[in-house]
């Protein structure tokens, strides 16, 4: 079994056998619908949300039809998608040989990851230039506006070279010592600097003797860590110039939805916003609902009290059945849709989501 | 004219001119348009670039790939010109307009063609002081090259509309019923001519026949075990150039890499400065990698597959020895590799019977479809790269004419298609023929362009006579693995080790 075909069956095992291969696909290529979202948080996958970006629909089907064929691992009927018990074994036995980081979390900080990314590396590769007296360079980013954001990071550090790049190697060193062993070394190693071009995560598969995908999902578990360490609020006091590179990046809703967000930042509550705009109370909801999806640091405490996130988080974890209807009929009437999806964007790995192992 | 030689120490850091620079830039300053053909690697970019900082104004270059629009931008900013940019369809809404805005503050704007067919560029063009139009590639204008890009056709008329600035038509290899059909297209009549030769005299050339592919596999690892690097193999398909390229980690000790067009951005950056930096020994690489590499010293140029056409093939080893000394180029072809150039000629087409289905499948979201997304719903429904750009020029340059109905349409393309293969089937058939030469290679390559080889300097070619000894590396002891640094020490290394702990 190769590694691809063991997170395949990894995921569609995590859907029970409720949503078709494409569900799989769609979360992977980290396509933005409602529909997506909502089944990475029923099904708590959404962490593996677009972390891998470049699958190809070929290159997808290729793999499917590998796993219906070989083993007969799945079944498929288009709609719905299970593993066989041949499956399920291949699966189990598999797991010795393949280890999935722990430190993904696609759909909150992908997007903030790549931007990260791309300016972090184009910082180091300017930083290592620049003490070692080489200001032309082939730049590892080529986009203009992470070059000219760049420019301008500069410019507001305001530091001399010694100082910014002893800075930034404090910081990164502090931040890496925080990760797994083979994440820092990913990150670092793939980091380019005066002299030295950074690794591919092909090159680095081969000489950590790991296959190719697994790399990559260990590399973008390093990037979402340190999206996270950076997009914290308290980040800017161990992390002074590290913590200006999450600066400025959007939780990437859409626009009606920032709009809400103002106006709850502003302390309306949801009647008010509804009355303001002139819009449903039930889309405003939907926009809560999407805020809580996007922004991790946003707290869900004012429409949903503890006791009731309590009972919803009980339900979810009893039932097996990941039908919002379904849930719905198990709860007090008091609770609703609006509750059970606030409550659903709350939830994380560690809640323990009825699993079946 | 002595500035010119200030000039070019001062921006370029070059000591003097390569043979044919100095004559085009002289006759771009007298204000003529000028058609030159220079051969890959003698520094055909040189020429409006340092033009373009004598005239002042704007210098609009139009290239048709964006990863060259963005390697000359590279190029340029590694020498100090940052008022370089480079405007395509894959720039962001804002982007474009922020770059549009402040086109004033620019001196090389590179574009590609199909966005110099929006109303708005063009009028953001008029209002500047465009002093240069600069063609690259010019052959692509002519139906007579493989290359051709329906775009190009509108390019003269497009120099008119935006108050015709002097135009600079360069290509590195066109014959001369190309360069009559380019001057004719491009409505520059009374153009100055410079003609240089094809030939890259400190090049050998090589073709090695082999029956098996097997057998062709185990000469590669010979060849880049004993050849001196760095050096290139390039094949037809990624997945070849991936397999090769694992076969030569495992097999060889050298340091190698694989290089194509569906590698995500970052990865391609970092294997090209892998590669200008030393680190590789070899890129295994499809036809995408090289284009704007500039790095001196490559010293091999390896086809594992043929190139379809005479003109890429000239194109790709002349990404050897730019430094002018001796490099080689080998060409391996074994009986089965025979079988390929056909299916990519008809890869790089629409099928004709899927075309009612693919038009309507581009057609439904009406015009808000720009060019970019149709072409990743062509992509999407399986055609190659190549065919859906094939099919949205072809059809935007239809739709132009004024609206037909859709049998006429696909009746069009139909012929279209069949009078591109055609084309491409001859340009092929002179390929396969030049690989069959018995006599000295150079020379029947230089008779497809109607020069004459200029007398023998050094090694010609192994019909001539070659030795391949000379180009080995001096002893062929096997380099250590790298390895991964531990974090701790990559960090530092980054950093110069010169920080302090605090
Ligand atoms: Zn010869």
């Amino acid at each position: 079994m190769t590694f691809e075909q063991f997170l395949i069956l990894s995921l569609i095992h995590r859907f029970r056998g409720e949503r078709s291969a494409s569900a799989v696909y769609h979360l992977l290529k980290g396509k933005r619908t409602a529909q997506t979202i909502q089944d990475g948080f029923l099904y708590q996958v959404h962490v593996y949300f677009q972390t891998l970006k470049s699958l190809t629909r070929q290159e997808w089907q290729a793999l499917m039809e590998d796993l219906s064929r070989s083993g007969r691992w799945i079944l498929n009927d288009g709609n719905r998608c299970l593993l066989t018990e041949e499956g399920l074994q291949a699966l189990e036995a598999a797991r010795s040989r393949f280890e999935l980081p722990t430190g993904l979390d696609g759909w909150f900080y992908g997007r903030a990851a790549e931007k990260i990314w791309s300016r972090l590396s184009l910082l180091v590769q300017t930083a290592s230039h620049l003490i070692a007296k080489q200001p032309r360079f082939l730049p590892v980013v080529r986009d203009d506006a992470t070059l000219r954001w760049i420019k301008g990071y500069l410019k507001a550090v305001g530091r001399d070279r010694e100082a910014l790049a002893a800075g930034l190697y404090n910081e990164l060193v502090a931040l890496c010592s925080r990760f797994p062993e083979r994440e820092a070394t990913l990150l670092s190693n793939r980091l380019s600097g005066s002299g030295m071009a950074g690794k591919t995560i092909d090159q680095m598969a081969v000489l950590l003797s790991r296959p190719e995908t697994e790399t990559l999902l260990w590399f973008q578990s390093g990037l979402h860590r340190t999206a996270k360490v950076l997009t914290a609020k308290q980040s800017a006091s161990s992390f002074p110039l590290l913590s200006r590179l999450a600066k400025d990046i959007d939780a990437g809703l859409t626009a009606s939805s920032a709009k809400t967000y103002e106006l709850l930042k502003k302390g309306l509550g949801v009647e008010d916003i509804a009355r303001l705009r002139r819009l449903k109370t039930a889309t405003v909801q939907d926009h809560i609902v999407e805020i809580a999806f996007c922004d991790p640091e946003f707290s869900i405490r004012p429409f949903v009290n503890e006791s009731a996130e309590r009972l919803v988080k009980q339900v979810l974890k009893r039932t097996r059945t990941r039908r919002l209807s379904a849930i719905k009929q198990a709860l007090p009437a008091d609770i609703d849709y609006f509750h059970i999806r606030l409550v659903l964007a709350r939830m994380n790995d560690r809640d323990d989501v009825g699993s079946d192992a | 004219m002595t500035t010119l030689e200030a000039t070019l120490k001062e921006r370029f850091g070059f000591e003097a001119f390569r043979p044919g620079q100095k004559e085009v830039i002289e006759d771009i300053l007298k204000g003529h348009d000028v058609f030159c053909m220079l051969p890959t690697g003698s520094g055909k970019s040189l020429c409006y670039q340092l033009a373009g900082e004598l005239l002042g104004g704007l210098v609009v270059i139009v290239s048709p790939l964006v990863s060259l629009m963005e390697d000359q931008v590279e190029a340029l900013r590694l020498h100090g010109e940052k008022r370089a940019a480079a405007l395509n369809s894959f720039l962001g809404r804002e982007e474009k307009e922020r770059l549009l805005r402040s086109l004033h503050e620019c001196r090389f704007l590179y574009i590609s063609p199909e966005m110099l067919q929006s109303e708005r560029v063009r009028r953001a063009l008029k209002r500047a002081n465009v002093t240069l139009f600069v063609v690259d590639e010019a052959h692509c204008v002519s139906e007579w090259g493989y290359e051709f890009r329906p775009d190009y056709l509108k390019l003269g008329a497009i120099r008119e509309d935006i108050g015709r600035p002097p135009c600079l038509a360069m290509t590195a290899t066109a014959d001369e019923k190309t360069r009559a059909d380019i001057i004719a297209r491009l409505g520059i009549a009374h153009c100055r001519l410079h003609l240089y030769g094809v030939d890259r005299p400190n090049i050998a050339i090589a073709v090695e026949k082999m029956d098996t592919g097997a057998e062709k596999l185990e000469r590669l690892i010979e060849l880049v075990t004993n050849l001196q690097s760095p050096g290139i193999v390039y094949f037809s398909s990624r997945k070849a150039a991936e397999a090769v390229h694992a076969v030569l980690r495992s097999r060889t000790k050298v340091r190698t890499a694989y290089y194509h067009a569906g590698m995500d951005a970052e990865e391609r950056l970092l294997v090209q400065n892998q590669f200008f930096y030393d680190q590789l020994d070899v890129v295994c690489a499809t036809t995408a990698f090289g284009m704007g590499i500039n790095k001196a010293n490559v010293r091999y140029v390896i086809h594992f597959h043929y190139p379809l056409y005479v003109n890429a093939y000239l194109q790709e080893i002349g990404r050897a020895g730019r430094d002018g000394k001796p490099s080689v180029a080998i060409a391996l072809v074994a009986k089965e590799d025979h079988l390929l150039p056909e299916r990519l000629i008809h890869r790089e087409f629409p099928e004709v019977d899927r075309l009612p289905a693919l038009i309507r499948s581009i057609r439904t979201a009406g015009s808000a479809l720009d060019r970019a997304a149709a072409e990743a719903v062509l992509t999407e429904a399986g055609l190659s790269e190549t065919a859906g750009r094939f099919l949205v020029e072809t059809l935007s340059a239809l739709d132009e004419e004024g609206r037909k109905p859709l049998h006429d349409v696909i009746r069009r393309i139909e012929k279209r298609i069949a009078e591109r293969k055609a084309v491409k089937f001859r340009e092929l058939s002179i390929m396969r023929e030049w690989l069959e030469t018995t006599g000295c290679r150079r020379q029947a390559m230089l008779r497809l362009f109607h020069e004459e080889k200029a007398g023998n300097a050094g090694d010609c070619c192994d019909a001539c006579g070659l030795d391949l000894n000379v180009y080995r590396k001096p002893c062929a002891q096997g380099r250590e693995t790298p390895l991964l640094d531990p974090w701790q020490k990559r960090l530092a290394k980054l950093f110069g080790c010169a920080a302090p702990a605090r």
